[in-house]
């Protein structure tokens, strides 16, 4: 046996014939066949191409090809394992009969040219349905490429293929349309039977799917990649805003307590609890500053003032009106209200924080102040992610606004608020 | 204070009576109040029994009063020193900040009430302001009675006089940045008004909270029992 990195391969048999795993633009049919006979693989697959456009002869064989050859590291060809399955058979049957039945009703209304060129769509449905079910992974991925140039919505096909299987999709499409109106509308069918105008109807129907399907196609993949990555950008700034609070936090306090083990021994020992409670209780409340058991703002808040009071030696007085039951928004806010006492505990030199929340119809605000030396907001390094990312970056994210308020000398006082809806 | 110069009492030393069930508190706040130079502790007492007998005598310009005691508590003092000693002013002082308590001593007339977290220039600032006859908010106090004046007036209360039932905006602004941590002085600034105004409207928040028939404020408060600090 070869190596499995030695493309292209001189063969012996067919037996051996093997569809490499890479160098493959769709299933790798086109390096075999080109190893085979000694071609470029380019050259394969522009034939492939020049094929498709006779009567789709150039799809079938390429999907024959990959029906019958395996992949690289597999046993049997696709084609065996599907025979071998009852039920792939019989959705193949199935797929293709309904196809078929669709062309020949086409055919029988006297709908000449595109229906017909719907027969090597009859053979591509049927052999996709069945690589879908019996490839492995690799080809699983190129069965939906395939798919998707099918449509002309693939972006991995070069671009002028693509350009040509757009203009034949767009021509087809507006064929259909046209035959579709003009069927609808001629005075001779006037007096045809309902089935003729359903079927004039269906075929407008499917030729405006035909133009328009690719860009549904893109624009809802599109619009659900650009969702995975806001989601996963979030998570991100989510998971940093935690480690900052609780992590980052307890190392500042380890260093500075260096001189004491006991202390740091149990630090670190509350920061192990902690984290662990994080990773692997995720249907727990994530914010450091709620107790797991916190169930509304005024006992998350009565939570942060005694952890606050625990750890940094701040007074904290919290004063609450009215009280929410916590979704997640408000942990959010709450989370930026404990990381504001930590800044104040940190940097502001006060030995006491005013924590002022209170619950509006619809709206919550959360105001914490301190008397201590203040700053100058415009003049705070990057690196700080205290202010700029725990608190006013996670309050924004979540919906609510937040402002800060200090100049040096005169205190800081943030501003929190965050959109909120009682369920009653 | 600049803002208090105007004070009848400010030359002589405030005269304080001291009402607490601990006596090491009481040490510590004759103490602190004593090494100011401004204050004089004319007496004190561990009990509520102790208190009513003396203060008429005394005649302190504020009585200093744990909302905390046995037989009755702060509100116990108040109320049966005002019975024969009408002049009488009151702050109550209080360390478990439960509003059922704070709410009483307030209603059986105290002027005003602090925590005992509170520090002593702080302090000696509230009995002043409680020896002029202003009304003292600590944050946590002005919270509850925007907590309790915030509820809407529901069909049992149509009786009940609008007057005294309800806040103005004003005096809800003020409260609302007391809550936040705001000295009179620094509400007036942010408000653009006087500090006396804000003492205004703070007294006139005080008397609404002593006169108002609102029944639900006590039921409120006893809803509003807050986890005292400390059992984590």
């Amino acid at each position: 046996m070869r190596g499995p990195g030695a493309v292209p391969r001189r063969l012996g048999g067919w037996s051996e014939l093997r569809r490499p795993a890479d160098g493959r633009v769709l299933a790798g049919v086109s390096p075999v066949v080109a190893a085979n006979l000694g071609v470029n693989a380019l050259a394969t697959r522009v034939a492939f191409v020049v094929l498709s456009f006779c009567g789709g002869l150039g799809i079938f064989l390429y999907l024959a090809g990959w029906l019958l050859v395996p992949a690289e590291g597999e046993a049997v060809p696709i084609l065996r394992a599907a025979m071998a399955d009852k039920r792939t058979v019989a959705l193949t049957a199935a797929a293709a009969s309904m196809l078929g039945a669709l062309v020949l009703a086409g055919e029988a209304l006297g709908l000449p040219g595109p229906l017909a060129a719907l027969v090597p769509g009859v053979e591509a449905l049927a052999m996709l349905v069945a690589v879908w079910r019996h490839a492995g992974r690799e080809d699983r991925v190129s069965a939906q490429r395939f798919a998707a140039l099918l449509s002309a919505g693939g972006t991995a096909a070069p671009t002028r293929r693509r350009l040509v299987v757009t203009a034949a999709r767009l021509l087809a499409g507006l064929a259909l349309v046209a035959i579709g109106i003009s069927t609808l509308l001629a005075p001779k069918h006037l007096n045809h039977t309902d089935i003729t105008v359903a079927m004039a109807a269906v075929g407008v129907i499917a030729g405006v799917s035909l133009v328009l399907a690719p860009w549904w196609f893109r624009l809802g993949r599109d619009l659900a990649a650009e969702r995975r990555e806001r989601a996963r950008a979030q998570e991100r700034a989510e998971m940093a805003a935690h480690l900052h609070d609780s992590v980052l936090q307890t190392l500042a306090l380890i260093q500075r307590s260096a001189s004491d083990p006991q202390q740091v021994q149990r630090l670190a020992r509350a920061q192990e609890r902690q984290l662990r409670t994080w990773l692997f209780d995720q249907g727990a409340s994530r914010s450091p500053g709620a107790a797991g058991e916190a169930l509304t703002l005024a006992q998350a808040l009565e939570a942060v003032q005694q952890e606050v009071e625990r750890d940094h030696g701040l007074r904290a007085e919290v004063v609450t009106v009215g009280d929410a039951v916590l979704d997640e928004g408000l942990r959010a806010l709450v989370s930026a209200a404990r990381e504001a006492v930590v800044n104040a505990a940190k940097w502001s030199g006060a030995d006491m924080v005013s924590v002022y929340a209170e619950v509006e119809p619809g709206t919550v605000s959360v105001f914490v102040r301190d008397k201590g030396s203040g700053f100058d907001p415009a003049a705070v390094a990057g690196d700080r992610k205290g202010l700029s990312e725990s608190v006013l970056g996670r309050t924004r994210r979540h919906g609510g606004t937040a402002a800060v308020r200090s100049a040096p000398g005169k205190g800081t006082e943030v501003a929190l608020s965050m959109p909120y809806r009682r369920a009653s | 204070m600049s803002g208090h110069g105007t004070s009848p009492t400010s030359g002589a030393p405030l005269k304080v009576f001291l009402v607490d069930d601990h006596q090491l508190f009481r040490a510590g706040v004759r103490h602190e109040l004593s090494a100011t130079g401004l204050v004089e502790i004319v007496g004190e007492a561990g009990d509520v029994a102790g208190a009513v007998a003396q203060v008429p005598q005394l005649a302190p310009d504020v009585v200093l009063v744990d909302v905390h005691m046995p037989d009755g508590g702060g509100p116990e003092v108040v109320r049966q020193v005002l019975a024969t000693c009408p002049a009488s002013r009151f702050l109550a002082l209080s360390v478990s900040d439960a509003a059922e308590d704070v709410i009483e001593a307030i209603r059986a007339g105290a002027r005003g009430y602090v925590t005992k977290t509170i520090s002593t220039e702080e302090l000696l600032e509230a009995l002043r302001m409680v020896a002029d006859g202003d009304a003292v908010f600590s944050p946590r106090l002005a919270g509850f009675v925007l907590d309790a004046f915030a509820a809407a007036p529901g069909p049992a209360t149509v009786h009940l006089d609008p007057e005294l039932d309800q806040l103005t905006g004003r005096e809800r602004e003020v409260l609302r940045l007391i809550a936040r941590g705001y000295a009179y002085k620094e509400v007036a600034r942010e408000l653009y008004i006087s500090v006396k105004t804000v003492e205004t409207h703070v007294s006139a928040v005080l008397r609404k909270l002593q006169l108002s028939n609102r029944h639900q404020l006590t039921r409120w408060a006893m809803e509003r029992r807050l986890v005292p600090p400390g059992n984590y």
